[in-house]
């Protein structure tokens, strides 16, 4: 009997000795289920025909800037270079292809700030072994943060990397055009700092680590930012070229956990 | 949520404990025990020894011979026997004890410095002849009580341990000699939070870097020793219930436990809930409060004479907990804490292997933090935002001690290994649309390995002389798991491998010198280093409160060393007892926060990142004595200093707490007692304005009164009046200069059967 009635009492103490379900604290109602950081892929083009296949994939919606495409192409493809072409009633212009920047998820294509009524298209020139073959297709590029004119002089700033920018340390490439007459040719002898910020509200922020970039080549500069935390970041690009300083500010991008 | 359940099963256990358990049988006996102490090494007689029913001052002292009588009473199950020199020994007092029985207590010699407290009835006695006999209410309070330890005080709930100026990495806080690592990043969960006092056997404390058995710290280790299920008592149920009216504190207790056979069975169950509380003048402190319960689970089984096997499992959970002088509060903070413990003894060994004891535990402690009842637009820093924040930690090891005699000298061998995982967090939610959530990964999955062996060597030098070596060897793995953590610290650091190995060796020594039978001399050396935390290598960004800085961890932190010395005096007549120390403490490579580059613009985020960029040095002393003025009646006090100075910046350190005293009489009869008590500290103006920003502290003083009365042996009533003037004031630890409670008066009833 006396065993059972200690029993009891631990069995007691037991339930006794519970805490609050920390689900039903405001901790957790108010806590963001944490996201998928991967974003899906856009289809661009997937022509089939005769036997071959070739697939062209954004790894993002296309806009501003630097986009990466990938592209899968069967054996009956022997060539092809995509371009993405602009065309409004005046005029026709084709974006800068760097085929320098190709890694191992494709090309990059640098996509300026087009203001105009127009169409985006975008073709593959090549050749299969049925001859040459072209395709054509309209898409959609939208405005975004990842082009920047100066204010005060005619240079274009493009961010190249990183595409997502992740917490931790990220390689930061800008690369800088001239607009000359519609022509962007790269501008190699400027010299680069940074200042990223972190907008925490009521008039407070800080920065992040961060090396100044150093011309790589082509017009394109790199350094190092280590993202310490994730969120709405701007980043400032201060440009010296020819003794003249120029503040290229992308704002409002935001930095996902790594 | 459960939280409703808890008054109502505390009212339950009351009366269980009042109606149900039948009483036990003890009968009083006029038979006095015959006892003698004796040296466990030498087999001679230990002059003086003092002989206490633990949890009281009732007892007596051996004479010149080392032999005692004492008239056990019912209420009375363990006797306390204690003698400068020796470590104490604790004896369960049997049915053969009460009846006239004999005793043979033999001593080990200690020569180092322990403080012990031990904690068993109503009260607690701390070794130290200044020490009153105080009610402890929190674990806190029995520490507070040890000249050099302090405390800080981030709340009126969990406050950490400081002992001679050192604290956090510095000072190792163990349960059972487990290691338990704190998972609130800002510290807001020390390790001493676990141990309610109801499961705490005895506190012991070292101070320095004497003591190489427990860990390789410079400023010593507080070892939380927890009660274990008992063979030789009958079942008893134990409750308590109290209310201190500073913060309208309720709280209850209750302990119970049996034997069965081979079988010994004990469990323990606490809840306490706190308002905000009330500081002298009447001055109130918003987000004070806290609700806590506890409860803990031990089973013995002796598989023969000389070998027993215990299971033990210990859950805290402490929610609601206010930080009126911080950003944010405790959601919830969650411990748990499982073991199992071999023990084997041989008994009447003379020479070789004598005790062996080897433990395999696990523990957990989860701990959740936010702002949600705050206004987060009136502050000084992170305005507009909400910052709910998580920690976790994850610990396995193994502990292994084993105790062998040769001849007069005894040698004790530890092995000690443990990995913990660690884990931290932080969400920022602003109250402007334009502001993106924020996410701040404090550690990202930091892996801790260590192993360590460490001898210790006493041994006779000469008749009045005893000597004693304890040596230690660390090795510490340590590695970022996540690879978001990973990328950032390598952004940082620029180190493709973050992961970071040390290997040291400690060294102490001590010499104890009997210049008579009641008066020893010692001294101790010490060449002892203490690795880097977990968060000192790794942490990123985590918030100071203390400081108002963002530290970043530094994988290559060396780790601190720090040469030692103490010389102390202890004697102990039947009419006074006297000890004293004076210590040095020399740091080399002190990790300390220094500025990091410009991250902000603005003084209101800065930023730190660790590194060993200082020296320091301590000096101190603590000095404590008690004498019998008459029948019943003794004064007590104790006093303690400590000065820290950073020599490299030139300045105090900080954190270091000023010139103290306390000053207590007591009157102490059989059936009840009571005492009057001072503590005072003058104000500490050496303050850090480089490393920590500190401000000059006022100093204090306070009176205290408190008793205690016991009715028909069983049941007790304590009672008494903390700060009886209500004099405003705080501690120099105390963040953000949190001021201590106003005029506190309490009353508590206890009883067993």
């Amino acid at each position: 009997m006396r065993t059972f009635r200690f029993t009891g009492l631990l069995l007691l103490l037991l339930v006794a000795g519970c805490a609050p379900d920390i689900s039903e604290t405001e901790f957790y109602k108010m806590h963001p289920v944490p996201g998928d950081n991967a974003s899906d892929d856009v289809v661009l083009i997937d022509h089939v025909e005769a036997g071959t296949q070739l697939t062209l994939v954004a790894e993002e919606p296309l806009g501003w800037g630097f986009n990466r495409f990938r592209i899968e192409a069967s054996e009956g493809w022997q060539s092809f270079t995509p371009m993405l072409v602009f065309e409004t009633q005046t005029r026709i212009w084709r974006s800068p292809i760097e085929p320098i920047m190709t890694d191992d998820s494709g090309v990059v294509y640098a996509v300026p700030p087009m203001e105009d009524d127009g169409t985006w298209y975008l073709e593959i020139d090549g050749s299969t072994t049925e001859g040459p073959k072209s395709l054509r297709t309209p898409v959609a590029v939208s405005e975004d943060i990842w082009v920047r004119e100066g204010d005060s002089s005619d240079l274009i700033v493009a961010w190249v990397a990183p595409t997502t920018p992740m917490t931790g340390n990220d390689a930061f490439e800008v690369a800088i055009y001239r607009n000359e007459n519609g022509a962007f040719v790269p501008v190699t002898d400027a010299s680069l700092d940074l200042y990223p910020y972190m907008d925490m509200g009521g008039g407070e922020g800080h920065s992040t680590p961060y090396s100044a970039p150093v011309h790589t080549g082509n017009g394109h500069y790199r350094g190092d930012v280590n993202f310490i935390m994730s969120g709405g970041w701007d980043m400032t690009v201060i440009v010296t070229k020819d003794g003249q300083t120029e503040n290229i500010v992308f704002a409002g991008f935001t930095v996902k956990q790594g | 949520m459960m939280v409703n359940r808890i008054p109502i099963a505390l009212l339950a256990l009351l009366a269980l404990s009042l109606f149900w358990m039948t009483p036990s049988a003890a009968a009083q006996d006029t038979k006095p025990l015959r006892g003698v102490v004796l040296d466990e090494l030498s087999g001679q007689p230990v002059p003086m020894a003092t002989v206490i029913v633990t949890g009281t001052q009732y007892g007596t002292a051996a004479n010149l011979e080392g032999q005692f009588e004492l008239l056990l009473r019912p209420e009375d199950h363990m006797l306390r026997i204690s003698a400068i020199g020796y470590a104490s020994l604790i004896i369960h007092i049997t049915p053969d004890m009460r009846q006239g029985g004999s005793l043979t207590a033999r001593l080990e010699p200690s020569v180092i410095s322990v403080d012990e407290v031990v904690v068993a009835g109503n009260r607690s006695r701390v070794d130290d002849p200044s020490a009153s006999a105080h009610n402890p209410n929190a674990t806190e309070d029995l520490l507070d009580r040890i000249p050099g330890a302090d405390f800080i005080q981030r709340a009126n709930f969990a406050w950490e341990p400081v002992i001679r100026g050192m604290n956090g990495g510095q000072v190792g806080v163990v349960i059972d000699g487990m290691k338990v690592v704190g998972a609130c990043i800002d510290r807001m969960d020390p390790t001493s939070a676990y141990v309610e006092v109801e499961n705490l056997e005895r506190l012991e404390l070292t101070k320095g870097g004497f003591d190489l058995n427990m860990g390789s710290q410079i400023g010593g280790t507080v070892n939380l020793m927890t009660e274990r299920p008992s063979f030789e008592e009958d079942p008893f149920i134990s409750t308590e219930v109290g209310f201190e009216s500073a913060s309208m504190l309720r709280r209850g207790r209750v302990v119970t436990g049996m034997a069965k056979g081979k079988t010994s069975v004990r469990g323990s169950w606490s809840y306490r809930i706190a308002d905000d509380f009330t500081a002298g003048g009447g001055q109130s402190l918003t987000n004070s409060g806290y609700e806590k319960n506890n409860y803990k689970i031990d089973v013995t089984r002796m598989l023969n004479h000389a070998h027993q096997v215990t299971g033990s499992f210990l859950a805290d959970n402490a929610w609601g907990v206010g930080y009126p002088v911080l950003l944010m509060d405790a959601t919830l903070a969650k411990a748990r804490i499982g073991s199992v413990t071999h023990n084997w003894e041989r008994h009447m060994a003379k020479r070789g292997l004598k005790t062996a004891e080897t433990r395999i535990y696990h523990n957990t402690v989860n701990h959740w933090m936010d702002d949600y009842q705050r206004d987060v637009f009136d502050r000084p820093v992170m305005r507009g935002m909400y910052m709910p924040m998580y920690g976790k930690t994850q610990t396995s090891g193994l502990i292994s001690r084993w105790g062998f005699r040769f001849g007069p000298s005894r040698m004790n061998l530890t092995l000690d290994a443990y990995q913990t995982d660690s884990f931290g967090d932080m969400w920022m939610f602003s109250v402007f649309e334009n502001i993106q959530d924020m996410y701040l990964l404090n550690l990202g999955d930091i892996r801790v390995r260590h192993g360590a062996l460490a001898a210790d060597w006493t041994t006779p030098l000469a008749d009045n002389l005893i000597g004693r070596v304890n040596v230690r060897w660390d090795y510490s793995t340590r590695d970022v798991l996540r690879d978001e953590a990973v990328s950032i610290l390598q952004g940082r650091w620029g180190d493709e491998d973050l992961a970071r190995t040390y290997s040291f060796g400690n060294v102490s020594g001590t010499l104890d010198y009997a210049l008579n039978a009641i008066t020893r001399l010692r001294l101790s050396l010490a060449h002892v280093s203490r690795l880097p935390t977990h968060v000192e290598n790794y942490g990123h960004y985590v918030y100071n409160y203390v400081d108002g800085f963002f530290y970043t961890g530094n994988p290559n932190l060396k780790p601190e060393r720090s040469n030692q010395i103490e010389i102390g005096l202890e004697r102990w007549t039947s009419r006074y007892g006297l000890t004293a120390s004076v210590f040095g403490n020399r740091i080399q490579d002190y990790i300390v926060g220094l500025s990091d580059t410009g991250l902000s613009d603005n003084e209101i985020y800065r930023f730190r990142v660790y590194q060993n960029a200082s020296s320091a040095s301590l000096v101190g002393f603590e000095v404590s004595a008690v004498a019998d003025i008459a029948r019943g009646f003794s004064v007590a006090g104790t006093s303690s200093y400590t000065r820290g100075q950073n020599h490299e910046l030139d300045e105090p350190m900080f954190l270091i707490p000023p010139l103290s005293a306390q000053l207590a009489m007591r009157y102490d009869r059989p059936s009840y007692w009571a005492e009057i008590e001072s503590r005072m500290a003058m104000p500490q103006e050496r303050v850090s304005r480089q490393i920590a920003v500190e401000d000059v502290t006022d100093g204090y003083f306070v009176i205290n009164v408190r008793g205690s009365y016991t009715l028909q042996n069983a049941t007790s009533l304590r009672f008494g009046i903390d700060n009886l003037f209500d004099t405003l004031y705080h501690e120099h630890l105390s963040f953000g200069n949190l001021p201590n409670e106003g005029r506190n008066v309490y009353l508590s009833v206890s009883h067993t059967r």
